[in-house]
């Protein structure tokens, strides 16, 4: 290691304060909603023990966590062969494919619940267009456990495939051969190498999904699945009462940090299992002789049932109502949904640039991390959990606050500023520290060092996290219901409330809009990544 | 920003520092720890005005750190800094980076990527930078052709130039040069090396540079600091540097040598390969350094004052060899003379010793 690596990260004299002070905030802030949820527990420790120690409480974490764990395993039972066979097989237009099975991750979860809904539910297309004539008058329910797991796994498996898909890429090839040299068979292989190969990076996509699921709000409520986030907001709605909620809510955390330690740790073990400098020389494509056709088949099923088939059952809905539909409503919705989303990227854009700059440059200072992980912290809080506590803070602390579009706004902040952090800082980690020493050497104070070399070597990693928070802040459905001003809707927000009325030709078209502004965006964003 | 106004910034102490004689750079008793592993644990130290010092010792020692402690980069934990006689560094001070009037080339040069070479060279001169400096700096490093090109279409060589170009743009009291040649091909650097010591002599500025290779510190500056493991082993002329090292790991990390005991005596020193003249005034017990360049090896023992000697490894590397051979006692040394005759184990031949050696260790010391 070379003397100028040792020094690296560092750090020189003292971060900046001013720097540090606004981290400090913006981590104190995002830290606030679980912060206010104890204070509300504490204030009321009775309450709590009684809310805590009831029946509805166990079977409530049963129930979240069957679901978690069923939409984990089956999400890695899909994606584990799907990773496969677009990485290391011969299948035809295995590229094409392995964009288009990844593509669902862009699917909000409610959009799925309405497409499930509106086409197998009551008043759904299928009763609609096929049993009614034929004088069926029920359908099997689609409601409960098996359409959240079903709704949830289409969305999520894509969160398994990604990193299962890097692994395979990853692995040395030399390890394959090596095997085979060894009078390996194929499965023997698979079992022994491949596996082991991919099984971390498996593993914590598979949490992902699990702490996807857990704090899902939209899919759970509309497909009427009691999980901890459903019944957080309807005991929210239903009573006065506080405590409730507040205790269930942070049931729901404990949850979640314990399953974000699990996948933090898992991702440290993994990435090991390269033992050579090995080149990256890809191997050759296995063969899939007739597994071909099954091959095919899974991937042509998932992009129907997950892609074609909801585009099309929106399509039909939305072109059956278009005489009645309120397309004033629409047009606000739309433009409430660009405004809160498009302040909410810039602001959370702007707020995190110091810690993003400080966690590059800073790394070893104890109070930078500190102020990371409280920006990091943000991920392990669901986004109704931290809804629902700006609510109680709202109406006890900040009363003039409650109800005002600014709130809503300061809570999409609070929860896409770990989305943020992560695209600011890589890309500061990627403009070398010297060049701003350079800059510093040549006789520019720190913020001309910022304006002529930090931001414009930053300008694509700023615009690319103004995108990632925008679009996906314009998806943002548990925290606009709650925050919103009244007669404030958004796209997601109407989707919802119509869905939950089973008026699906007026759900049709903001979720047509939302998946037309936000898909495309992000398929682009995540066709570069890989 | 004034290239003018000359040393003025700063304390009244500064008036009597900027005497004609104040070193370009002074430090006093610097010491910078990281997370309690010191790496640079107090250091005297003067770069002279108008010369290039070379911080020489090997990866690991704190040169890097000591530069970045002069730059401003790093805050020491104790000790002064001074520029030019300023204080820009103790116990009360500390002066920014952007105010300390120090030029810096980086080891990867640190070239702005978007920005041209001329608005490179360019930045250290504020909003409105003069041109004609500019474009004078580009033709002094031979780069004027280039002015229009991005970094990433220079060769490794252009961009070097560059960084240094710009590093003097704004007149700087003194330039830091960070492993500047670590980058570059080895057939490169014996030309660029030459070309950096023209163009920092033409632009009169003083210079230092760290760097862990000896050819590199020993070719290239007026004055050689050698560092281990945080603190100054030897400061002095390259020249003394090789011929008188202070110490044995001195004497070992610059060039090849052999270590023999020997007994002082009246300016003369008894070694197993004869008696030869002390450098010094020592008594008694002592250790002597010997270059390789300094042991004649000879098939015959032409003066009558050669030692038989049994040729046991050589290794050749074409312009010279390096050969070692055994003492009847068992020691061995080494010579080095022309790639030519062809010696090989088992050879017999003489040795002798042609050269001045160096006391580097010392078991009794006399008593003046």
């Amino acid at each position: 290691m070379t003397t100028r690596a040792l020094i690296a990260g560092r750090g020189g004299h003292g971060p900046p304060r001013p720097l540090l002070l606004v981290a400090t905030l913006v981590g104190a802030a995002v830290a606030l909603p679980a912060i206010y949820l104890l204070v509300v527990v504490a204030g009321d420790l009775d309450g709590a023990a009684d809310a805590l120690w009831r029946e509805r409480t166990a079977r409530l974490l049963g129930q979240s966590a069957l679901l978690a764990g069923a939409v984990a395993a089956s999400a890695a039972a899909l994606a584990v062969p799907l990773a496969w066979i677009t990485v290391c097989s011969d299948l035809p237009g295995r590229r094409a494919w392995a964009f288009l099975v990844t593509l669902p991750l862009v699917v909000p979860s409610y959009v799925g619940a309405y497409v499930l809904v509106a086409t197998l539910g009551p008043r759904g297309l299928v009763h609609e267009v096929l049993a009614a004539p034929l004088g069926i008058e029920r359908l099997p329910s689609i409601y409960g456990f098996v359409g959240a797991w079903l709704v949830l796994t289409l969305v999520t498996y894509p969160l398994v495939l990604i990193p299962a898909r890097a692994a395979l890429r990853r692995a040395d090839p030399s390890q394959l051969e090596a095997a085979r040299g060894l009078g390996a068979g194929p499965w023997r292989i698979a079992r022994t190498v491949v596996l082991p190969q991919i099984s971390p990076a498996v593993a914590a996509g598979s949490l992902i999904a699990a702490l996807y699921a857990l704090s899902d709000f939209g899919a759970v409520s509309i497909l009427r699945f009691d999980s901890f986030t459903r019944v957080i907001h309807q005991s929210y709605r239903a009573s006065f009462d506080r405590t409730g909620p507040a205790v269930l809510a942070a049931v729901l955390i404990l949850l979640m940090v314990v399953l974000v330690a699990l996948e933090a740790r898992v991702r440290r073990r993994g990435g090991h299992h390269r033992t050579g400098p090995g080149a990256g020389r890809p191997p050759a494509p296995v063969p899939l002789g007739r597994w071909r056709i099954p091959a095919l088949l899974l991937c042509g099923t998932l992009v129907t049932v997950a892609l074609v088939l909801p585009v099309g059952v929106l399509a039909v809905w939305a072109l059956h109502g278009t005489e009645t539909l309120p397309w004033d409503e629409l047009r606000a919705a739309t433009g409430n949904s660009l405004l809160t989303a498009g302040l909410a990227a810039v602001i959370a854009v702007a707020v995190t640039a110091p810690a993003a700059w400080l966690g590059a440059r800073h790394r070893r200072r104890r109070v930078v991390r500190a102020v990371e992980a409280a920006h990091h912290g943000g991920y392990a809080l669901p986004h109704i959990v931290v809804a629902l506590a700006l609510v109680y803070f709202g109406v006890r602390v900040v009363p003039w606050a409650y109800q005002t579009l600014g709130m809503a706004i300061f809570a999409l902040v609070l929860l896409y500023v770990p989305l943020a952090l992560g695209v600011l800082r890589s890309t500061v980690l990627q403009i070398p520290p010297s060049l701003e020493e350079a800059a510093r050497g040549l006789g520019r104070s720190r913020m001309a060092v910022a304006r002529t070399v930090l931001l414009p070597l930053a300008r694509p990693g700023v615009l690319a996290g103004l995108a990632l928070v925008f679009l996906t802040a314009i998806k943002e459905l548990p925290a606009m219901v709650l925050l919103a001003p009244t007669e404030f809707d958004t796209l997601a927000t109407v989707l919802w409330q119509q869905t939950n009325l089973s008026v699906f030709e007026r759900a049709a078209v903001p979720a047509l809009v939302l998946l037309a502004i936000s898909a495309p965006p992000l398929a682009l964003l995540m066709g570069r990544e890989r | 920003m004034s290239g003018t106004i000359d040393r003025v910034a700063g304390a009244p102490d500064a008036v009597d520092g900027a005497a004609p004689s104040a070193p370009a750079i002074s430090c006093v008793g610097l010491r910078k720890a990281f997370d309690g592993v010191p790496a640079v644990a107090g250091v005297d130290v003067d770069a002279p005005d108008g010369a290039l010092t070379a911080v020489l010792g090997p990866s690991g020692c704190g040169k890097t750190t000591l530069l970045r402690l002069l730059a401003g980069f790093e805050r020491p934990d104790a000790g002064t800094v001074r520029v030019a006689g300023r204080v820009v560094a103790d116990d009360r001070t500390f002066v920014g980076p952007d105010r300390r009037r120090i030029g810096m080339v980086f080891q990867d040069y640190a070239l702005f990527p978007h920005l041209d070479v001329a608005a490179n060279v360019a930045y250290g001169l504020g909003r409105r930078p003069d041109r004609d400096r500019v474009a004078g700096l580009l033709d002094l490093v031979g780069l004027g052709d280039v002015a229009a090109r991005r970094p990433h279409e220079l060769s490794g060589g252009q961009q070097q130039r560059v960084a240094l170009a710009r590093a003097l743009a704004p007149r700087p009291d003194v330039v830091l040069l960070d492993e500047p040649f670590s980058n570059l091909d080895a057939s490169l650097r014996g030309r660029l090396r030459r070309d950096m010591r023209a163009v920092l002599l033409a632009a009169g500025a003083s210079a230092v540079l760290v760097t862990h290779d000896q050819d590199e510190a020993l070719s290239l500056a007026d004055h050689v600091v050698l560092m281990r493991s945080g603190t100054v082993e030897q400061v002095g002329s390259p020249d003394a540097i090789y011929r008188r090292p202070a110490t044995r790991w001195a004497a070992e990390f610059v060039g090849t040598v052999d270590v023999l005991p020997g007994v002082a005596e009246a300016g003369r020193i008894e070694t197993p390969l004869g008696t030869v003249p002390d450098p010094g005034v020592h008594r008694g017990a002592v250790d002597v350094a010997l270059r390789p360049e300094d042991v004649a090896l000879t098939v015959d023992d032409e003066h009558g004052d050669a030692h038989p000697v049994v040729v046991v490894a050589r290794e050749y590397y074409g312009r010279d060899q390096l050969v070692t051979v055994e003492l009847p006692d068992g020691r061995r040394v080494r010579h080095r003379g022309p790639g030519h005759p062809t010696w090989a184990p088992g050879d017999r031949g003489h040795v002798r010793v042609t050269g001045p050696v160096a006391v580097v260790g010392i078991g009794m010391r006399s008593p003046r």
